[in-house]
């Protein structure tokens, strides 16, 4: 199997003056060509950090102090970091989370998903704006032509993350990064937007790094899954495997702590407070250690 | 219920909300108004959690925010702690603003940014004059904080140094800070990961029962709120389409629309056909009457043959809780409880009879589904007849009997709230003909009949369905030529028009027939029929 993506033992760090605050803590995350991966964990486990690292657009007190990111035959690495950018682009890209901030709110929509179409494709008005309208065909939005002359606040949360889906796929990325793409959604439109991606995806073969907190997603959508806490990789396996059988306690915990329609309980059971301490202590030692 | 240590804290009775349409605002015109929530019904106790569950856009936001009045209602009433606040203006409604309190859904975005938390806390309790000055309130502030099980010394830190599990504890402790009576609590764990999400829900669930606090929990997420509310609301296009405990929703969902919003959560288990299957979305149907049959109790009356019997056995097949099976004779329907021994309860019941019917209504008081079967045809023109006996028979069961079961039964499918009627009538509803005129007469009469009680019910959500098939294979029209449709079929039609909420079916090819051909050419049509019935 191919890899469409392999990070190995990456170290990141925010510097803060002379204070370096260590953010990821020895990833190592191999993605298979076609497979929609699963990352999970709770907010501040450096999910988001993690994403940015592979779109190379992290922000400037990042520094990466070491490990590496392989993308597929030819594409950068890391240790080039000022070229940025240009060598990857259109090979990677983004669902973000926020529908209605990732958008310009003063352009139509035709208008931004041209801008993608031609920096990707430098064709004819024409032809970039039929490319537009069968991408949004695509994504099943009804009438396309319409939508494209309108602006981001007449449409609907469901239909503007179906645009955001079109444009992510507009450039025939191999690599796609889906930030929570429905955590702003409710249940039925994200059960058609998780579909629209995985139909998408499995027709044209893309590989997904699916970041969330929502395990139910995961369980449905993902082919493998890799849980996050305090910048470390605890649990890595198929969906399967993983939420049958959890190796590890964070794993159980999280699962325990989901409310469920179909086994209603007196209480909750978030996960407990001296497991995230230990989980936090256990990611400190690991920094003095590597110092050491 | 009202009862002495759970008082009524909220209700609201026939609640409206229209908005002015701004799109579609003329120049020198009143701005049109659209409605947002129509006719709502709820009621919420001191120490209960009423859920208000539904889609985006159904209107549950807009409700909440009505029910403590910041939008004010264009009809209907709502009562707070037993007072009438529906119309109160903005001074009117001061002294008992400090009863009711909001949290949203972003804390990020409902406490100040530049506030620190403490002043956040304390900004109510200044307010509305419930402590002495800033010290005590800050003190307050810090007891707060320990309430909703944070560290009192976060008080000194502001909203972008805490988490986003961490601001929501602190909205829930600012929204109890003055005791209030009643929460309303709007999409407030969307926003957090699974476990902030588990601790914020066993907080305000410890709250609730600690301060006696009246919950509004407005979320799209069932599984959140099976695990908190008590009773349930549930929306679409701003209406209320099903409501009821919590754990009846979950176990006998009434709507379609209901039973979808429950196979959209995402359960925490490893299946890769769940984002395959398409229940309730693409298929066309009535969203806010589409009846599921599933689990439901039903009363067939007639059942003792023909379209009747066929229903019994079509709704015993098709998973429902019980039904009654109806007729005159109690000796007729024998072998249907026989053969559905556990399903099938056989009652006798005369529609003509009103001390039958209601005898009926007493012993079915559990009726979700009610299926006016029962009819007869006595052949009889209206001028050629020896006299009018069999035109007062035909309208004392198909007119008068319809009319007597609805009367009785409407007020126990709103108890069990809302449910279907369907009435079986005839194509002959439509037509005028030189013979059968009084079958036609009332059979028209029923159709007139089943459009009013679908008027006077709309508000309750119960789909009133007319059935007008053609000739169909029974012993009633044993004297019609044929083609005649197998009694099977029409069982199946009408199964399937509960299940997408339709108000009219026209079972059959002949039917349909009829229907397009009386649109275009009634005249003609009425003639074809003329040499076509027996005469």
């Amino acid at each position: 199997m191919t890899h469409a993506l392999s990070i190995s033992d990456l170290h990141l760090g925010i510097r803060n003056g002379n204070i370096l605050t260590p953010i990821l803590r020895g990833i190592n995350l191999d993605l298979s060509e076609g497979e929609i991966h699963g990352l999970v964990g709770e907010s501040g486990a450096g999910k988001t950090m993690l994403g940015r690292v592979i779109l190379d657009i992290l922000p400037p007190a990042a520094v990466i102090t070491s490990g590496q990111v392989k993308y597929p035959a030819g594409a950068s690495t890391h240790s080039a970091r000022n070229n940025r950018g240009n060598q990857n682009r259109g090979r990677i890209s983004l669902i973000p989370q926020d529908p209605m901030t990732s958008l310009n709110p003063v352009k139509r929509i035709g208008k931004q998903m041209s801008e993608i179409l031609k920096l990707a494709h430098p064709n004819s008005s024409h032809q970039t704006h039929q490319r537009a309208e069968q991408l949004l065909r695509e994504v099943k939005i009804k009438k396309p032509e319409q939508v494209l002359q309108q602006y981001p606040h007449q449409l609907s949360g469901g239909m503007r993350q179906r645009v955001l889906i079109a444009m992510a796929f507009s450039t025939e990325p191999k690599l796609i990064i889906a930030d929570e793409p429905t955590t702003a959604l409710d249940v039925s439109v994200q059960r058609q937007v998780l579909r629209l991606i995985r139909d998408l995806q499995k027709n044209r073969g893309t590989t997904i790094l699916f970041v969330t907190h929502d395990l139910g997603v995961v369980a449905k959508i993902c082919d493998r899954v890799s849980l996050m806490h305090s910048g470390m990789i605890l649990e890595q396996g198929d969906v399967a495997d993983v939420f049958r059988t959890p190796s590890h306690r964070y794993t159980q915990s999280l699962l325990e702590a989901i409310p469920r329609y179909d086994r209603p309980r007196e209480k909750l059971t978030p996960v407990a407070e001296d497991l995230q301490t230990e989980l936090i202590q256990t990611a400190r030692e690991y920094d003095q250690h590597r110092q050491t | 219920m009202i009862s002495i240590d759970r008082p009524e804290v909220i209700s609201a009775r026939r609640l409206s909300v229209a908005l002015p349409n701004l799109a579609a605002r003329r120049r020198f015109q009143p701005t049109p108004m659209v409605p947002i929530i129509r006719e709502i019904d709820l009621q919420a106790n001191k120490g209960q959690c009423l859920g208000i569950v539904g889609e985006s856009g159904s209107g549950k936001t807009t409700l909440g925010r009505t029910l403590i009045r910041l939008l004010k209602p264009t009809s209907g009433t709502i009562l707070f702690n037993g007072q009438d606040i529906t119309s109160l203006d903005e001074a009117e409604l001061r002294p008992i603003r400090d009863r009711m309190q909001m949290i949203f859904q972003e804390p990020r975005a409902a406490l100040n940014p530049r506030r620190r938390i403490d002043d956040a806390i304390s900004q109510p309790l200044l307010a509305y004059n419930k402590v002495t000055g800033v010290s005590e309130a800050r003190e307050q502030a810090a007891d707060l904080l320990r309430q909703v099980g944070l560290d009192p010394s976060l008080g000194k830190r502001y909203p972008r140094e805490l988490s986003g599990g961490q601001l929501q504890r602190v909205c829930i402790a600012r929204a109890i800070s003055i005791r209030p009576a009643l929460i309303v609590a709007d999409e407030i764990v969307s926003g957090l990961d699974m476990s902030s999400q588990a601790q914020v829900l066993n907080l305000l669930d410890d709250l609730r029962t600690q301060l006696g606090l009246c919950l509004i929990f407005i979320s799209h997420d069932l599984s959140v709120v099976r695990s908190i509310c008590d009773d349930v609301v549930v929306m679409l296009d701003g209406r209320q389409v099903e409501s009821g405990p919590v754990a009846q929703m979950f176990t006998q969902p009434r709507r379609r629309y209901t039973q979808s919003l429950i196979d959209a959560v995402p359960l925490p288990e490893p299946d890769g056909n769940w984002l395959k299957t398409t229940i309730g979305e693409t298929e066309n149907h009535n969203r806010v009457k589409a009846m599921n049959i599933k689990g439901t109790t039903a009363l067939v009356t007639g059942s003792s043959r023909g379209i009747g019997r066929e229903l019994v056995e079509a709704l015993a097949k098709s998973g429902v809780k019980k039904i009654y099976a109806t007729a005159r004779n109690i000796s007729d329907i024998e072998e249907l409880s026989r053969s559905y021994p556990k399903l099938v309860k056989t009652l006798s019941l005369d529609v003509t009879d009103d001390a039958s019917v209601n005898q009926a209504a007493a012993e079915c008081q559990d009726v979700e589904l009610l299926i006016n079967n029962a009819g007869v045809n006595k052949m009889s023109a209206l001028l050629a007849a020896d006299g009018i006996d069999d035109a007062r028979a035909e309208m004392e069961t198909n007119y008068f009997g319809t009319l007597r079961m609805c009367r009785a039964f409407a007020p126990i499918l709103k108890n069990n709230g809302g449910g279907c009627i369907v009435n079986l009538l005839s194509i002959l509803s439509n037509v005028a003909l030189p013979l059968m005129g009084s079958l036609c007469a009332s059979k028209a009469a029923g159709l007139r009949l089943t459009e009013g009680v679908r008027a006077e019910l709309d508000a309750d959500n119960t789909l009133v369905m007319a059935v007008m098939p053609g000739a169909v294979d029974t012993d009633m029209s044993r004297d019609f030529p044929p083609p005649k449709m197998p009694p099977a079929d029409i069982a199946r039609a009408i199964m399937d028009g509960i299940l997408k909420g339709e108000e009219e079916i026209f079972p059959g090819e002949m039917a349909s027939g009829l229907r397009e051909g009386l649109k275009a050419d009634p005249k003609g049509v009425e003639k074809e029929l003329a040499g076509y019935l027996p005469g």
